[in-house]
């Protein structure tokens, strides 16, 4: 991946036929440039955080939004959501949390941690174009992020 | 010896004696008393006549103071020679003439005095009058011996009398006594009998009618009671016995000394000393474990001295010791008796030998039931946690697969659609359509799984409200359709509104998609009230069910029909079922094939606070 480009969505989905789907649905809605996928939490921790892999980036490039699948190997997704929500240069990235669960106990601690959206991922695939495709709009192209913020917390 | 210790025949006798004698006394003394009474008026009399005579012939002597004539009428007197003494007064009370003649001046009284008995004689004083004048005073003196005479007589005849009397009446009396102290000494020695021999069944002899035949009566009556008594006491006694013997506890009765008294069959088996050989020795010594003979003996002196123990007239649990020397447990309860001075003691005491070891087994077996409790809590939580992965899992993995094959089949419709042929094309349809229909079924299982495992509220629900919501949600099964929604009177009722808005979606969608084919399609929504439950109904008219099947139709995944017929993946009115249970309610169903169904459930109305 490039390092220097600015991310726009990142996707953190275990999944491959998932990833693969969301990737085609986003395509269609001419969404697919600068995402950056992540195929597990700790992946997806590591490039928030510009650790390992991502240790060059710059943590004020934050990505307007991020994708998030809940069950993930290593790091699982609720643990990701509570620390990109408890670290102040983070937490004001729009996160959607994106799955197969209905359980209630994964919706309740989602908004409990401060989850911008979550949306059930539908099996039927127009379903699933359509959430994605809605909230991809949404967050990149209508909502108007905080700039300020990132800005006056970062203490280099 | 006195009158009241005599013998009652000797006392009879005497009473009789003295009352005859003692009347005949009186009667003589009366009658002596009256004739001698009626003697001295008769002499007094006789003799003032005589005065009279010789006043009246003496009169001219004195006229003329003629001494001789005078002295003449008084000789007349020497006829009665009672007549001790005679004179003749003057008219100034001097001695004119006397009788007799040499009779000397001091046999004279001085002067005229009046007429009675004086020294021992009778005197009487006769005035001599002619006409209005009086001429003198006649005094003559009698002595008393014809009076004294007639005194003697009678004392000697009323002497004669009353001795015989007193034989006569000693005689009878000897005789009639009989008749009153025959009776009462056959009683005295019948009681005497009675009271040495201590047989009650002895009778005493009635022999007449009267007072004393009703003391006998009486008598022989108290015999007989105290015979009846003796009996009833001597039955108690043996059935009190009886009682005693065939207590279940063992019957101690020991006296203020501590001494055994009694001591039932049950004792004899319990402690191993026989009646006899218990009664008499120290209840300490003999059934009370050397340990505890010191309080034993400590509280009984505690108790005659205060009245009060703490071991008395409650159930106490102690070790008791048999005849060999083993000890066993035992509970008693010790009740003082009181009667009059006496102060007894009476234990019942049970042998609990077998309860102990009964209760030592429940503690035990409570002890491994308690361990088989948190074993199995364990083992269940351990397997609710699994479940709960496992539907976690279920929800999350067995989707993922599902979306693969919908979206994968969607994107080659999309980008190869047009190489494929029409037949390909369906069955890409048909893959989709699959896929689309598991993913359904997933839901609607996690839902049912879910349903035990929420934790029920329990609030009152505004039923009215909440049917025309879910009326509403359901609007696009209506969309073009004919439709008549008849909605009664829906009371409120107690449960969790989010599980019972479940309930109504399932029965009234079902209504909505069996009656597909009716025109118009009739939904009736209504409540009866029966007491503690109100009985909640959704009526169609619409495709129904034969209810030969009724029974399979609350099971997951049972379906009455056909999903070419009617879309459905068997999990709705299982959902209902559970609900409903949940909240302790029934469900139950009416139908006929092509005639509609019925579907009632019960539900607690609500609660008035």
């Amino acid at each position: 991946m490039n390092e220097n480009k600015i991310v726009e969505i990142l996707i953190v989905e275990d999944t491959p036929e998932d990833l693969e789907l969301a990737l085609r649905a986003l395509k269609k809605a001419n969404l697919a440039n600068h995402i950056q996928t992540a195929r597990d939490g700790a992946e997806a921790l590591e490039f928030i955080f510009c650790d390992g892999a991502h240790a060059g980036r710059q943590i004020e490039d934050i990505p307007k939004v991020i994708l998030l699948d809940l069950k993930l190997p290593k790091v699982d997704g609720l643990e990701v959501l509570r620390r990109i929500k408890n670290d102040p240069r983070t937490m004001s990235i729009p996160v959607v949390v994106l799955t197969s669960s209905k359980e209630q106990r994964d919706l309740v601690e989602s908004y409990r941690l401060g989850v911008n959206s979550y949306i059930v991922k539908p099996v039927n695939f127009e379903g699933f174009l359509s959430a994605v495709q809605e909230l991809g709009m949404y967050w990149l192209l209508l909502n108007q992020p905080p700039k300020m913020e990132p800005q006056n917390v970062t203490p280099n | 010896m006195p009158m009241r210790n005599m013998p009652i025949r000797r006392k009879l006798m005497t009473i009789n004696l003295l009352t005859s004698s003692t009347v005949l006394l009186l009667t003589c003394t009366a009658f002596i008393t009256y004739e001698i009474i009626t003697l001295q008026r008769n002499m007094l009399q006789g003799y003032a006549t005589r005065a009279q005579i010789i006043a009246a012939n003496s009169t001219a002597a004195l006229a003329f103071q003629n001494e001789a004539d005078a002295t003449d009428v008084l000789a007349a007197l020497k006829t009665d020679r009672r007549i001790i003494v005679a004179c003749i007064y003057n008219n100034a009370g001097e001695m004119f003439a006397k009788f007799p003649t040499n009779a000397s001046i001091g046999d004279f009284p001085a002067r005229p005095d009046k007429s009675g008995y004086r020294r021992g004689h009778l005197e009487i004083f006769c005035p001599i009058v002619q006409g209005d004048r009086s001429l003198g005073t006649v005094f003559l003196q009698a002595d008393l011996s014809a009076l004294t005479d007639r005194y003697l007589a009678y004392t000697w005849l009323a002497a004669g009398i009353i001795a015989g009397s007193i034989l006569v009446a000693y005689l009878l009396s000897r005789m009639l006594q009989k008749q009153i102290s025959v009776p009462i000494l056959a009683l005295a020695e019948t009681a005497y009998a009675i009271s040495k021999r201590r047989d009650f069944s002895v009778r005493a002899v009635k022999f007449v009618n009267d007072e004393t035949g009703l003391l006998t009566d009486a008598f022989n009556e108290m015999l007989s009671q105290i015979q009846k008594q003796n009996r009833t006491l001597m039955e108690s006694e043996t059935r009190v016995r009886a009682v005693v013997n065939s207590a279940l506890s063992a019957v101690v009765v020991i006296d203020a000394e501590g001494k055994i008294a009694d001591w039932n069959v049950r004792a004899e088996q319990m402690f191993g000393w026989t009646h006899a050989e218990a009664l008499g020795r120290e209840l300490a010594e003999t059934i009370i474990p050397p340990c505890h003979r010191e309080a034993h003996r400590r509280g009984m002196k505690h108790f005659l001295a205060s009245g009060e123990g703490p071991v008395l007239n409650r159930l106490t649990e102690m070790s008791a010791l048999r005849r060999d020397g083993s000890e066993f447990p035992v509970e008693l309860s010790i009740s003082p008796m009181k009667s009059g001075d006496l102060v007894a003691f009476c234990g019942f005491v049970t042998d609990i030998t077998e309860r102990k070891l009964a209760e030592a087994e429940i503690q035990k077996l409570n002890n491994t039931l308690e361990q088989r409790v948190v074993e199995r809590t364990a083992q269940l939580e351990a397997a609710n946690k699994e479940l709960e992965a496992f539907s976690y899992s279920v929800s999350h993995d067995l989707r993922a697969p599902l979306r693969a094959i919908d979206g994968f089949s969607q994107a080659v419709q999309e980008d190869y659609g047009a190489q494929l042929p029409d037949e390909g094309r369906r069955y890409l349809q048909t893959i989709r359509a699959g896929a689309q229909r598991m993913g359904v079924l997933i839901d609607d299982l996690l839902a049912f799984a879910r349903l035990s495992r929420t934790p029920l509220t329990n609030r009152a629900v505004k039923t009215d409200d909440l049917v025309r919501d879910v009326i509403k949600d359901l609007n696009p099964q209506q969309q073009g359709r004919q439709i008549e929604i008849q909605i009664g009177e829906l009371p409120a009722c107690q449960g969790d509104a989010a599980l019972l808005k479940q309930v109504w979606v399932n029965l009234l969608s079902n209504a909505f998609k069996y009656t597909g084919n009716r025109n118009p399609a009739v939904i009736e929504i209504g409540c009866k009230l029966e007491p503690d439950w109100n009985v909640y109904f959704v009526r169609d008219n619409g495709a129904g069910f034969d209810m030969k099947y009724a029974h399979k139709l609350f099971g997951v995944f049972q379906r009455l029909h056909r999903a070419d017929e009617y879309e459905g993946t068997g999990v709705g009115l299982a959902i209902v079922q559970r609900v409903i249970h949940r909240h302790g309610g029934r469900v139950w169903v009416e139908a006929a094939l092509d005639r509609g169904a019925t579907f009632y459930f019960t539900l607690k109305g609500e609660t008035k606070t």
